[in-house]
């Protein structure tokens, strides 16, 4: 072998991975993850009842992301506690917004008019949304406050001592942003 | 010659890098976080005898963090009842705590299986969360015999249960080693 011929085999060799994304045409995009502390990414989804929600529409509200699906068993057990808290939320800046990885759609409605779940709901088959969560497990809880700051994630069962850490988290959430911004009218 | 290191640089710096990753993953799973003394507790098994830590010490405790209805925590009971059986005899307790809703739910799933080892109903997760902060099951904790935990896992796999097997048989030779007093004076330096 050439000395010329072996320079550019290690060239190559050190080179190939950077060729590999400069085929592309463009730098990989790496988005942070999304913590505690941090604040929402930017997204835009319909619900399945045809409520567009984007971050700046949801602004002022306390939101609690609920990341399942209807073949995770935790997730269906933790439907009554969910139910429960929507209703001591009533009146509130508090949305409870479910986003179900559900495969098929048609099993997602199904499920939700049997259960007689009325809160909004996300379909997310293709894992979009959930993706920019990096959600991997269900369910996982994610709750934005009003100004769209995360500020708590949680994954695993709900119940008993969790779902009173859950609920205690989002009244608090909703008790700031109570205060932050006076009901109209006062 | 220079030709060839020139060639091989990036090829041994791979390799390095991939050692030295190899080794730090290796220590990250073979050596848990420095034990940990667990706090006071006190529980009552489905048969209505109480467990608390301190009578409890001196043994090796494996924590079954489990529910009915979650798959992979039913999957490993034969494997638990086998481990159980092998243990027989030794300073070993094998703890099941089971958070499903009601009480019911485990006593019939205990008698389908034949589950012969204490078990705890933590349905308000007071024991299970509280304690342990565990929300994934199952999870398998494991005390040695001073009362600290030594491993932690969630989920069940073939290679879960070969490591846990392993921890538990160390676990048990030392706590067999600390209760009977060394003949000659022995430092140990754990």
């Amino acid at each position: 072998m050439t000395k010329a011929a072996t320079v550019l085999l290690g060239t190559l060799l050190l080179a190939a991975p950077l060729a590999a994304a400069a085929q592309t045409g463009k730098p990989p995009v790496i988005r942070p993850t999304p913590r505690v502390g941090s604040m929402v990414p930017a997204f835009s989804v319909t619900t399945l009842d045809g409520q567009r929600l984007t971050r700046e529409s949801l602004k002022g509200k306390v939101v609690l992301l609920d990341f399942w699906a209807t073949w995770c068993i935790p997730c269906v057990k933790a439907i009554p506690e969910l139910k429960e808290l929507v209703r001591k939320t009533a009146g509130e800046p508090f949305m409870l917004l479910s986003v179900s990885v559900d495969e098929d759609k048609k099993v997602l409605e199904g499920f939700l008019a049997k259960n007689a779940v009325t809160w909004p709901q996300l379909w997310d088959g293709a894992m979009d949304f959930t993706g920019l969560f990096r959600v991997h497990s269900y369910p996982t809880y994610i709750l934005v406050d009003h100004e769209g700051r995360i500020v708590y994630r949680f994954s695993g069962v709900v119940a008993g001592k969790t779902a009173e850490e859950l609920e205690a988290n989002v009244l608090r959430s909703v008790a700031a942003a109570r205060k932050s911004a006076p009901p109209p009218g006062s | 010659m220079p030709q060839i290191a020139e060639r091989r640089r990036p090829l041994v710096l791979l390799a390095l890098t991939a050692s030295l990753l190899a080794a730090g993953a290796h220590r990250a799973s073979a050596q848990p976080a420095a034990p940990a003394p667990v706090p006071d507790f006190k529980l009552t098994t489905l048969d209505g005898k109480t467990i608390t830590r301190d009578s409890l010490k001196g043994k090796v405790v494996l924590i079954d963090f489990w529910a009915s209805w979650c798959g992979p925590c039913v999957r490993a009971v034969p494997e638990l009842k086998d481990l159980s059986q092998k243990m027989a005899g030794q300073p070993f307790v094998l703890v099941g705590v089971s958070v499903d809703e009601q009480k019911e739910q485990i006593t019939g799933f205990l008698d389908k299986f034949d589950i012969g080892w204490p078990q705890v109903w933590d349905g308000k997760m007071e024991f299970t969360y509280g304690m342990f902060q565990v929300k994934d099951f199952p999870t398998y904790v494991l005390l040695d015999h001073r009362g600290h935990v030594i491993y932690r896992r969630s989920g069940w796999t073939l290679a879960s249960k070969i490591r846990l097997e392993d921890t538990i048989k160390t676990a048990v030779e030392d706590a067999r080693k600390a209760a009977t007093p060394a003949t000659p004076a022995t430092k140990t330096s754990r």
